[in-house]
């Protein structure tokens, strides 16, 4: 069926999305990124804290 | 690297290895005017079209990872696109599957010319007045021009499954349409019977 013949596509909005979506949904992105980045230096930093700790100069664990 | 050129899979993938927002934002320039106009079509308000297009782009960039190459990528993100509206339109009556068997194998059902013969403003009013559940099959089939094959694919259920739907939002709106067309008919007439009574 052609373009034109369809009521489905002659009933199409032709609506255009604000601009300003654009960069808040690239901003929301970089905001998520930053955010799992922080945690995961703080929780890999934290379990090496921990790690080291509980651990001789070696690196072995010390049994308490 | 000149990212206009690129596929929409390449793209993807770019975005996944990089996490450069230049790769997404030339996937949201490519379809972002056509999911906007698509939660346009379910509810009619700017805002709310622009803050489901919001939430669609948002999911996209979250589930990006499990995107599969066996698809289109328009055709994943139309998916994520309908379903989004379905759920948001959703009404509390559920879609009823009784009666019917979905397993059944319906031949292809081809008749475009019966969908030409609609009126746009009227069918545009029947839309409305079906369920989101079968207006997006239907606008998956003949505003998109997806196959069969890959309307099961995105909705996840079987051919057959997908032209029984198809069929069954067909029936409900050739119904509501015809009511609506024969309601304008018997006002038309009344008021013409009127005019004509005076003379």
């Amino acid at each position: 069926m052609p373009d034109n013949e369809n009521p489905f596509k002659l009933i199409e909005p032709n609506g255009q999305v604000p601009e300003n979506l654009k960069k808040a949904l690239v901003s929301e992105i970089d905001t998520i990124r930053n955010t799992s980045t922080v945690i995961e230096l703080f929780v890999g930093n934290f379990i090496n804290a921990l790690t080291a700790s509980f651990s001789n100069g070696n690196g072995e664990v010390v049994e308490k | 690297m000149n990212v206009k050129k690129l596929t929409d899979e390449q793209l993807v993938a770019h975005f996944i290895e990089t996490q450069k927002n230049l790769y997404f934002e030339q996937l949201y320039d490519r379809y972002s005017d056509k999911v906007y106009r698509k939660c346009l079509s379910f509810v009619k308000d700017d805002a709310k079209a622009e803050d489901f297009t919001h939430d669609i782009f948002m999911k996209l960039v979250l589930n990006l990872s499990s995107y599969k190459e066996t698809a289109k990528f328009s055709t994943w993100l139309y998916s994520i696109t309908y379903n989004y509206c379905i759920d948001q339109t959703r009404v509390s009556k559920k879609y009823s599957e009784v009666g019917l068997d979905e397993n059944y194998d319906l031949a292809d059902d081809d008749d475009d010319a019966e969908i030409a013969e609609l009126e746009a403003q009227q069918l545009n009013k029947a839309l409305k007045q079906i369920l989101p559940e079968e207006k997006s099959i239907l606008m998956m089939k003949y505003q998109d021009d997806l196959s069969i094959k890959e309307i099961s694919d995105s909705l996840d259920i079987s051919e057959s499954a997908v032209k029984m739907r198809l069929l069954r939002a067909k029936e409900k709106l050739r119904k509501v349409y015809l009511e609506g067309v024969l309601f304008w008919g018997v006002i038309i007439a009344k008021v013409a019977s009127l005019f004509f009574s005076q003379d």
